[in-house]
This record gives C-alpha cells, sequence and structure tokens, in this order.
C-alpha cells in the first residue's frame, strides 16, 4: 500500500477516486456520486467528472456508504469513460 | 452481520439508493429482484428508511427482521415459557441445598430406624438444609450402633444417602428348613430353642432323620416356622490305611486320613494287620458330630 500511495503521490493523483478490481469476486469503487444503472450484469456510476461501468456477473451491491461501493459477484471488467 | 435487516422496496435501484446515500445510510447486500430493490440496513436505520420511502408511497416491508431482533422478539412472545424456565432453574438449584428425601443402604439397612432417628437427632430432615446436619456426630453414633462396620454419609442431589455397613450377622439368612442329621448315630445331646425336638438324647438317627422342626404343634394343628438349635450325634466309624510300616508317623497319618476336623473324638483304637505292601491299620474311631441350624 505504500508503494501505491506513492505512485499516486508521484503522479499527482487524487487518492479519493479510485477502484479496487479482484477479477470474478468484487469490485470496490471509492466517491461514487451516484448509482446510474444497475442490473446483475451492468452497473454505470458516476464518481466526480468519470463516468465508470462495471461489467460482470450475478453483481449485487456489498455495501455503499458514504461514497464508497463494493460490487460482489463475477466481476469481469470495469470501463472508464 | 447480524444487526441487519432486509428490506424490499418497489423502486428502482438507482433511485432508492440515490435517496440513502443522500441519507447517509449504509446498505448491505443490495440486489434487483423484478421491480423490487432488496438491501439491508442496520437495525437502528430501519425508521430512517421508511421515513424515506414513506413519500411518495414506496411499497416498502421488512423482508427478515435481524438476528438479535428476532431472538429479542421471540423472547418477548415465550416470556411465560423462559418465565418458567428460569423459575424450574431456579427451583432446581435451590432444592439441592435441601435435603427431600433420606436412604439408607448398604447391608446395615436393616437398622433404618435406629439410622434416622440419629440422623433426626443431629438435625437431618426432609426440607431441612443439608448445612444443618452435624455429619461427623451423626457417623460416629451410627458407627456405635451394633454390627455397624462402616457409615458414610453424602449428599446425592436432594437425596442425603446413608451408607451403613453391618458385620456378617446382617447377611445371615434365616433358613425355614427342619434339622437334619447327615449321619448316622446315636443323639449324645440336642438344644431346640425354636422349633419341635423330633428325638430325644439317646435315640438312634440315620442320615436324613429330622432332629427338629421347623414349627411347633398348636393344638391338633402344625403351625410353620423355625427350627434353631444344635444336636451332637455319637458316631461310630471304621477304616483302613495302607502303611509300609507300623511306626508312630504311620499311625499318626492313619488318624490324620480320617478328616475328623470339627468333630469331637471320643474314643479311638486300632490294630495293625500285615499286609503285602507293608500293614493294615484298622482304625476304630467313636466320636461326635455337631450339627446346628439357625444358629451363627
Amino acid at each position: 500500500m505504500k508503494l501505491l500511495e506513492q505512485l499516486l503521490k508521484e503522479l499527482g493523483a487524487d487518492p479519493s477516486y479510485g477502484i479496487t478490481l479482484v477479477p470474478r469476486q468484487c469490485c470496490y469503487v471509492k466517491n461514487v456520486k451516484s448509482v446510474d444503472y444497475f442490473s446483475s450484469e451492468e452497473v454505470r456510476l458516476s464518481c466526480g467528472g468519470l463516468r465508470l461501468t462495471v461489467e460482470g456477473k450475478n453483481m449485487r451491491v456489498g455495501q455503499y456508504f458514504e461514497g464508497d461501493l463494493m460490487l460482489k459477484g463475477d466481476v469481469t471488467g470495469v470501463r472508464i469513460e | 452481520m447480524n444487526n441487519l435487516a432486509k428490506i424490499r422496496v418497489t423502486s428502482t435501484v438507482e433511485n432508492a439508493l440515490k435517496k440513502l446515500r443522500k441519507a447517509e445510510i449504509s446498505v448491505y447486500d443490495c440486489k434487483k429482484r423484478g421491480a423490487d430493490f432488496i438491501f439491508c440496513v442496520k437495525d437502528k436505520d430501519i425508521k430512517k428508511v421508511f421515513a424515506i420511502f414513506a413519500k411518495p408511497c414506496y411499497n416498502i416491508v421488512v423482508e427478515r427482521e435481524s438476528l438479535a431482533k428476532r431472538l429479542l422478539s421471540g423472547a418477548v412472545l415465550r416470556v411465560g415459557i423462559l418465565t418458567g424456565a428460569v423459575v424450574f432453574a431456579a427451583a432446581a438449584f435451590l432444592s439441592n441445598f435441601f435435603i427431600l428425601k433420606i436412604e439408607v443402604e448398604g447391608s446395615g439397612a436393616y437398622l433404618k430406624s435406629a439410622v434416622l432417628q440419629i440422623i433426626g437427632e443431629e438435625g437431618a430432615g426432609e426440607w431441612k438444609p443439608f448445612s444443618s446436619l452435624d455429619v461427623p456426630v451423626a457417623s460416629g453414633r451410627i458407627l456405635s450402633l451394633p454390627g455397624v462396620t462402616f457409615c458414610n454419609i453424602s449428599k446425592r442431589g436432594s437425596v442425603l444417602s446413608v451408607d451403613v455397613e453391618a458385620d456378617g450377622h446382617a447377611n445371615y439368612k434365616v433358613s425355614r428348613d427342619n434339622l437334619v442329621s447327615d449321619v448316622s448315630g446315636k443323639v449324645a445331646g440336642l438344644a431346640a430353642i425354636c422349633g419341635t425336638a423330633a428325638v430325644s438324647t439317646g435315640d438312634a438317627v440315620s442320615v436324613g432323620d429330622v432332629l427338629i422342626y421347623a414349627g411347633t404343634m398348636v393344638g391338633d394343628k402344625f403351625e410353620s416356622g423355625i427350627a434353631v438349635g444344635y444336636a451332637e450325634i455319637e458316631c461310630k466309624k471304621t477304616a483302613e490305611y495302607s502303611a509300609p510300616d507300623d511306626s508312630e508317623e504311620s499311625i499318626r497319618r492313619a488318624y490324620a486320613s480320617l478328616l475328623l476336623d470339627k468333630d469331637r473324638v471320643i474314643s479311638r483304637s486300632h490294630f495293625i494287620e500285615p499286609s503285602e505292601d507293608g500293614v493294615l491299620i484298622i482304625m476304630e474311631i467313636n466320636y461326635l458330630h455337631k450339627i446346628s441350624i439357625n444358629l451363627t
């Protein structure tokens, strides 16, 4: 985690935005402003100025609180627009 | 998490999550089922959730309460059973300190009345606490009863168990048979403490003859009872013993071979005849054979 923090710092990235993906298990997204679309195969999220599309199967929201969203299920990919 | 309640609301996932996020409610395990959105929230947030979805008339229900709440509801519904169980447990616990029954066991159980009297005098009794019994003093007094060799007072649940062991007398079993002669001879003496004497001194008896009847004649009727007494029968025995010679040792061995350990010898004589292997010691012996019944 220290390495990640160092890299983010060097890149000048905002650490409050981040996506953690564990393929076929879960996807953790920070700073989610809204859930724009939800189905078990696709979830569209608004995170600040970004729009994320999480794809997978049998997806469900494991936890959603204060902008932190955990999607559980067979997550196959994340697309950023 | 056990403190999560499952809620079903007829709404789009997007709208519902938007409202929940705005209200800063933490939601868990969300999924879509047809037109319904199912999610879990902590117990403390249920009221807030209902407030959010109260307008404009969302169809919202709690599908399943949290485990803690279900247990609490179950306990409230079964308050009678739970109270009964608590009262029973308390009664069982308290009854452990009191004597509800006194048992006298062991071979000295025939002394039950005396034992119970001692136990009572030393503070024990039904519905009295165990602590009121002076165990060492009670044990000592029970041990001083005739024939008692061992005494142990113990608590077994709410039962006071007194184990009393007495000597062989306690295990003695009364015979209800007649005293019957097991030898042939002449009655030298007879004592019938109980029952009826069947023979007199000087009478000749054979094996199987009754010496004392277990009962008494009352008028013309024989009332059965027990025979207590003994008889001494004078018997005569002749025996032969082969020995290599007629030495003192051979004669001693010859008499020893008669095995008259319990019988009292009145007179004895012997004569010796030569044989092919040495000598033949021919012995004639008069002895008193004693038999008894229900005497220790």
